[in-house]
């Protein structure tokens, strides 16, 4: 295909026209010493490039790392919690609320140091409990504590305790004594014996009677309790 | 005025071209003039044109490992395309930001101070006549009337059937000389 440029001499003045524009024009000429230069460069950038991509690589892991550390951070703390309070929200919400309010867990004394203090009944507690429930405007739904049966320990401690009442407080000893004495048919090997036996050597004083008795297996089964001294003192007197 | 494009018969000759046999040198010897004169053909301002070169030969440089011997020049001229339009983009982000507007055109304005003064009044009309033209109908234009580039060596930088680049010269020199003639005409009234 002719080039318009060598139309210059065209019947049709347009075809003319742009034929002399386009002779006026040249290709583009590129100088020596630009070839030279840029030749340089892109072969210094080349050598530099190894270098170059190992610090943006390294430039970009700590960005990342900086990016993850705050974002774990905030996360932990702000963004957690929330979601795990939700998450426990949208249970219970699914929950279906039971009639009667579970009784609180109540402290129950182990010896006969705290037992000097009453422990509540189990049902005054659950009343104490969920009275505050009851009067709280926004009805905010907690999880229920499923409190496990009161333990052997907790009743043989009531027991231990119930007798202490007795013999200290009420003075009746012939009714701690037979507290005492059912203790120690029902629990032989309870955990509390050592106090019971103490409590049972202090009732057979005040009922004039036996006291040395218990005195001497408090001994055999305690020869280093904490009550030997009691015991030994009754059986010194006799 | 036609220029001898010998490199291209090579390039394009089936089997020539064994990957392992171009090195770097080899390929910016050859073509780095070519570069600068398809970069101007896509409009790129003439002021850039050696950094856009630049920027090519990065590319070629980091690419050629991969280059699967087929159509070098036009595997060339596809980076030289993306560079070019990138170097566009960015254009036009900076003039949002800086208020200036780049230059449309190179115009070819690389003769003399002399030569360009005289031929100042017909490289404006040409470079405002290009300008207004098609992408794709102005760089076929340029190439074949201003570059002297063949037909053939054309199609394979484009990446077309050659009558494909037939069709849009034959619309390209439609466009030039309507254009023209109403921009001669607009002068003259």
């Amino acid at each position: 295909m002719e080039r318009l440029r060598h139309l210059a001499a065209s019947d049709d003045p347009k075809v003319s026209f742009a034929a002399r524009l386009l002779k006026t024009t040249e290709p583009h000429r590129v100088s020596p010493h630009a070839r030279a230069r840029i030749r340089a460069e892109v072969l210094r950038q080349a050598r530099r490039r190894p270098k170059t991509v190992l610090r943006s690589t390294v430039l970009l892991m700590l960005l990342l790392l900086g990016v993850l550390g705050t974002a774990s951070a905030k996360w932990g703390r702000t963004l957690a919690p929330r979601l795990a309070e939700w998450v426990r929200n949208g249970r219970q919400t699914q929950r279906v609320p039971s009639a009667a309010p579970t009784p609180a867990r109540v402290q129950q004394p182990l010896g006969l140091a705290v037992a000097a203090i009453p422990p509540p009944p189990i049902e005054k507690a659950a009343e104490q409990v969920a009275a505050p429930a009851a009067v709280e405007r926004k009805p905010v739904v907690r999880p229920k504590r499923v409190l496990p049966k009161p333990s052997l320990a907790t009743e043989e401690a009531q027991r231990v305790s119930a007798a202490f009442l007795l013999l200290r407080r009420d003075h009746n000893a012939s009714a701690a004594s037979e507290l005492l004495d059912q203790y120690f048919r029902e629990h032989p090997a309870g955990k509390l014996t050592e106090e019971a036996l103490a409590l049972r050597i202090e009732a057979a004083m005040a009922l004039g009677a036996d006291a040395e008795r218990f005195a001497h297996l408090y001994l055999a089964q305690f020869p280093a309790g904490r009550f030997r001294e009691l015991a030994q003192r009754i059986l010194s007197r006799h | 005025m036609h220029r001898v494009v010998g490199s291209f018969d090579e390039a394009l000759a089936p089997g020539s071209l064994a990957p392992d046999a171009w090195d770097f040198a080899t390929v910016y010897d050859t073509w780095f003039d070519d570069v600068l004169r398809w970069m101007a053909a896509m409009g790129a301002p003439c002021a850039d044109l050696e950094d856009l070169a630049q920027e090519v030969f990065l590319v070629v440089e980091r690419k050629l490992d991969d280059f699967d011997g087929r159509n070098l020049p036009g595997w060339i001229y596809g980076i030289a395309r993306k560079v070019v339009a990138s170097h566009r983009r960015r254009g036009w982000i900076r003039s949002l930001f800086l208020r200036r507007v780049e230059e449309a055109s190179s115009l070819y304005v690389s003769a003399t101070p002399v030569v360009l003064l005289e031929r100042k009044q017909a490289w404006q009309i040409v470079g405002s006549v290009l300008a207004k033209m098609s992408d794709k109908r102005r760089r076929v234009f340029v190439l074949f009337e201003i570059e002297g580039y063949r037909g053939e060596e054309i199609a394979a930088l484009e990446g077309v059937p050659l009558k494909t680049i037939w069709t849009r010269l034959h619309h390209a020199r439609k466009d030039f000389v309507t254009l023209a003639s109403e921009y001669e005409q607009k002068e003259q009234g």
